[in-house]
Formats: structure tokens, sequence, C-alpha cells
């Protein structure tokens, strides 16, 4: 079943004096549930954009474009002309609750100075009664394995940890999609590696992931992969489908493991070319020397 | 030259101190710091010395840290401390020193220890409630208080939001303040050298990208509570509700106590303390 639903999306910045640009042209496609989705795009392809729209943050600037979050129309929701069941209004904090997004730098998105206070933040925003809120805080602490650190103050963690407070912030508002906007770029590799294990474990815990990154490694993780460039999807599906053409002309970079097993290739080995990870790799240089 | 500042950062430590009600804990600072202008002996400072000492080793702080926010305003103190030195004097005060126009007599010298004195305590009690009460405690505990102003329409939870805000970004900005001085040192700025005028040309360099980044974060920073449903009505709940327990009794009572042996001292026993214990000295 489609969870998200894009329509004939166009995204546009007013610079001012009449002028503006535009980052999404007539972008349409869905997500399902529970599926792992790598966006991917060089600078500017406007990945960051996109997964603004998924929660409503932004509204499409077209009046035929729309976004369908689990059948919520986010325009709609701003027009403030949707009801529920018991005819109470749909709002935007609908949405954001079905929604998540873990922004890109961990110092940015924690509003609080104690972890577990930070952690709260969202539920305390949509009004739910005391126990509730420490049951949430601390099973999303617990699902980052950041339990022990739940009173100390977030400026002395390091960026990986930051980050796992921020995705535990997310978490606790319980939402069915969480959508990680370059979330790794401003770490270690070893932040990232935890902050991509957490998102694999998630997703098979049946929340739906939306890796908007530029690390093909990472992107090579997921289920499908869509390839934007300039505001428009060049290519969509899954890892090995996209790494069989040459994205570098998307200004991006094949895995690490598709890269060796060409060069394999080139100097006259009978490699397959549409692995993608390290594994894969392996397994096929073992074929090799046998 | 920015660094270790400590004042506005949580030292965090299990102590009845560190449990109290924020708002115990703001009023009480607020009677602190009314209280201490109506010193005039040295035995009230003693007092309020002793005061803090046993607050800080209740709360289990380090003595260190609670220095530091001393640190940050030794300037402001020292120069306090000259011009009271020359011009606190009363007239028909025994001369010193004397040179030309500038006179220290007993009283001046006086007036300056006991400004020195009133300056140091009070940042340092004002230091120990942020340091043992966290931002979003005495955020909640500044909007509990002003919560009678919603009548008047005053958005005292916007209010609390923007305290907390700014209090958790002052170790943030510190951090950003010092890379940004190591990338404009490394690149062949002066900070240390020149005179006054210089120095504090040379920091323009500095707060340009500070505020540009500022102004940044704060772009981020409001999409990142949007995504998390902020909002500043009546709906909002919270994880942390203070209650009134037994160590805000006690402290209430010590600090009203202290409070009336202030005012007594003042203006009952007029210096009477001061010379039983030091004599003629005073």
């Amino acid at each position: 079943m489609s969870y998200i639903v894009l329509k004939g999306v166009n995204y546009s910045y007013s610079l001012g004096e009449g002028r503006s640009l535009k980052a999404l042209k007539n972008l349409s496609f869905s997500v399902e549930k529970g599926s792992f989705v790598a966006l991917v795009g060089m600078n500017g392809s406007g990945k960051s954009t996109l997964s603004k729209l998924l929660n409503g943050l932004f509204l499409p600037t077209n009046k035929s474009g729309q976004v369908i979050v689990d059948g919520i129309n986010t325009k709609e929701v701003d027009a403030g002309n949707l009801k529920d069941g018991d005819g109470k209004e749909i709002t935007a904090f609908d949405v954001r609750k079905k929604v998540g997004i873990v922004f890109q730098n961990p110092d940015n998105q924690t509003v609080a100075t104690i972890v577990e206070d930070d952690v709260a933040f969202g539920p305390e925003n949509i009004g739910l009664p005391r126990e509730e809120i420490v049951d949430r805080v601390y099973s999303a602490l617990e699902s980052v394995g950041m339990m022990e650190y739940a009173e100390r103050p977030v400026s002395k963690l390091s960026g990986g940890q930051k980050q796992r407070v921020a995705i535990a912030g997310v978490l606790a508002m319980r939402p069915d999609v969480i959508v990680f906007d370059e979330s790794t770029a401003m770490l270690d590799p070893l932040g990232r590696r935890e902050i991509m294990s957490i998102a694999k474990d998630l997703n098979d815990q049946g929340i739906t992931v939306i890796m908007v990154t530029h690390n093909m490694d990472e992107a090579a993780l997921a289920d499908r992969i869509i390839v934007l460039e300039k505001g428009q999807i060049v290519l969509d599906g899954t890892p090995k489908e996209v790494f069989s053409h040459d994205v570098t002309v998307y200004g991006l970079t094949l895995p690490p493991a598709t890269e060796t097993a060409n060069r394999l290739v080139e100097k006259g080995f009978a490699f397959d070319t549409t692995i993608t990870n390290e594994d894969e790799l392996v397994e096929g240089v073992c074929k090799q020397l046998r | 030259m920015f660094k270790d500042v400590s004042f506005g950062q949580y030292y965090p430590a299990n102590s009845p101190i560190h449990r109290m009600d924020a708002r115990v804990k703001l009023i009480i600072t607020l009677m602190f710091v009314v209280g201490i202008f109506f010193i005039k002996s040295y035995f009230g400072f003693m007092l309020t010395a002793a005061l803090l000492i046993t607050i800080v080793l209740v709360a289990k702080l380090p003595i260190g840290s609670v220095l530091k926010s001393v640190r940050g305003v030794l300037f402001i103190v020292a120069f306090t401390a000259l011009i009271n030195l020359f011009l606190g004097g009363e007239n028909g005060s025994e001369i010193l020193w004397s040179w030309k126009k500038l006179v220290i007599t007993v009283s001046s010298v006086h007036t300056t220890i006991k400004m020195v004195l009133r300056l140091v305590l009070l940042i340092t009690g004002a230091s120990l409630l942020s340091l043992t009460t966290t931002p979003v405690a005495l955020a909640d505990g500044v909007e509990s208080l002003l919560s009678p102003l919603r009548l008047i329409k005053v958005p005292v939870r916007d209010i609390a939001m923007i305290m907390s805000i700014a209090l958790r970004f002052i170790p943030t900005l510190f951090e950003e303040t010092h890379k940004i001085i190591a990338a404009q040192k490394s690149r062949g700025a002066a900070f240390d050298t020149g005179g006054p005028l210089q120095r504090a040309k040379a920091l323009l360099p500095v707060l340009i990208p500070l505020f540009v980044n500022s102004f940044r974060r704060a772009d981020e920073l409001a999409f990142a509570m949007d995504s998390r449903c902020y909002n500043a009505t009546d709906n909002r709940t919270k994880m942390k509700v203070a209650k009134i327990g037994l160590a805000d009794c006690i402290s209430s009572l010590v600090m009203s106590g202290y409070f009336v042996v202030i005012m007594l001292d003042r203006y009952f026993w007029c210096g009477l303390v001061d010379t039983l214990m030091f004599g003629g000295l005073v």
C-alpha cells in the first residue's frame, strides 16, 4: 500500500523581485509502507526540499501539486478543511505525528539541554499524559541505545550520540515514517555506521525509512533508490538497477564495491558488476580464486 | 578568551538542592540578590559566605566550577574596586595615601572591600541557581511564576521557551566562537596584540560569522521544532511536574531566617556585631 503519494509537485523558492528558483519540477512518486527508500542526488538537486514536503513543512507551490500522507492531503490540512471521523479538524500536527524528520546538524535540532527533556519535547507538544510521555521517552532512548545518558547534557555528547538523541526525539512521537535528511553527513564513519544500523533496525520493526544522502554506500542498503537531478527524478529502482546505470553523469559515485567490480571487469576478469555491497564483492573475489 | 565560562551551565549531581522546585529556587535567589544589597557589615558578608559554602557543600558542586563564574566578571569587579578606592571615601575619614586629587582613606578602603565582597558573593549566589537547575526546569519555573501575567495576554509560554533555548545554546555558541577564532588565527588574524581599540576591531571578523551562523541555526531549529509539533497552547503537557518537598520547606525557612538577620543587622544592631567581633578595626 502506498503510504506517501506525490502527484505533480513543483516547489520554487521566491528570491524576491518576482524572481524564483525552481527546486522541484513536476515530481510524482509514491512510497510503500514499510519500505526503505534512499533519495540521492547532488547538492542542489532538491532532495532536502523534497524531505520538507513530506511532512507538510513545505507545501507544493503549484496549484495541481499534491502531497498525500496516509490519505491526508497536506495542502488541505493547511487550509483547515479536513475533518476526521469525530468531526475534529485534522491539523498539520497529525501529519507530523506520522512523518518525523531527523535533520543534518545534530546541534540545531536539540531544543532542551538535557537528553530526556529533549526527547520529551515532541510528546509534550502533542499533549500526551505524563505517564505516557515518560514511557515513550524511555522506550525511545532504549531503542537508540542512549538510556544511560538520559540525564546528561546534550552538549557533552559526541556528534553520533547527539544524532541518536535526535532520532529518539522523533521516535517518541511514534511515527510511521522517519525521514533522515542527510543525518549522517556531519558524522564520523563510526557515527554514520551507528545511525545506519539504527535506521535498518527501525525499518525491520516496520517503520518506513526515507534516507536522504549522498553517500552511495548508505544508499546501497536501501530497497529502492530514487536519483534526483535538478528537481526531477532521473532514476528509480533497486540498488542493482540504479547502479547498473552510469550514475556519474548525475554527479554521483558508485558504491565502492560496484566500483571495484567495474575495474576488475576492465582488467579482463569475468565479474558480476551488479553487486552493491562488500559481502557480494568478497563472494565474487572468492569465486575467482577458486 | 572565552574559555570555561560556567555561568548558565548546569552541573548534574544528585542532591537535595538539585531536586528542589525551580520556583522556590528562583524566589530564594531573588531574596538573596535583594538581601545582599542591604548588607553593610562584615558580619553580614561572613554570614552570606557561610550560607553559600553550605549550599555548595550540600549540592556537591566542585568548588572550581563555582569560582569559574566569578572569573568571568573579574574585570568588572576590579574596575569597581578601583573607582571605589579613590572615590568611595567619606569626608573627614583618616587619609592613608594621596597624590594630587587622588585620595585613599580608611573609609574608602572599607567601602571597596565591601563592594568586592558584595559583587563576588552576588555572582556566586546567582550562579548556584543555574548550576543546580536544568534550563528546562528553570524555564518551567519562570513560566509558572509569571503565569498570572497571562491574564493580561503576555505570551508567558513563549517567553519561557525562548529563555530555555537561549540557555541551551550558550555552550554551542561558545564552542562555535572558539572555532571561528581558531580559523581566523590560522589565517593570520591577531587577537592578542595591539591596543584595546585594535583588539575590539579584530573581534569584528569573529562576530559577523557568529551572527550569520546563529540566524542559520535559528532557521534550522525552527524547522526541527515545527516537525516535532511545537505549539505554545494549553494543549501542551509536561513530563516533569515540579512538586514542593521537604528540601523546599527547609531551604525557605533557612533563607527567611537569613533575610531577617540581615535586616536586623542593618537596622537594629547597626554594626554592633562588627564592633564586637573585630574590635577597633572597623
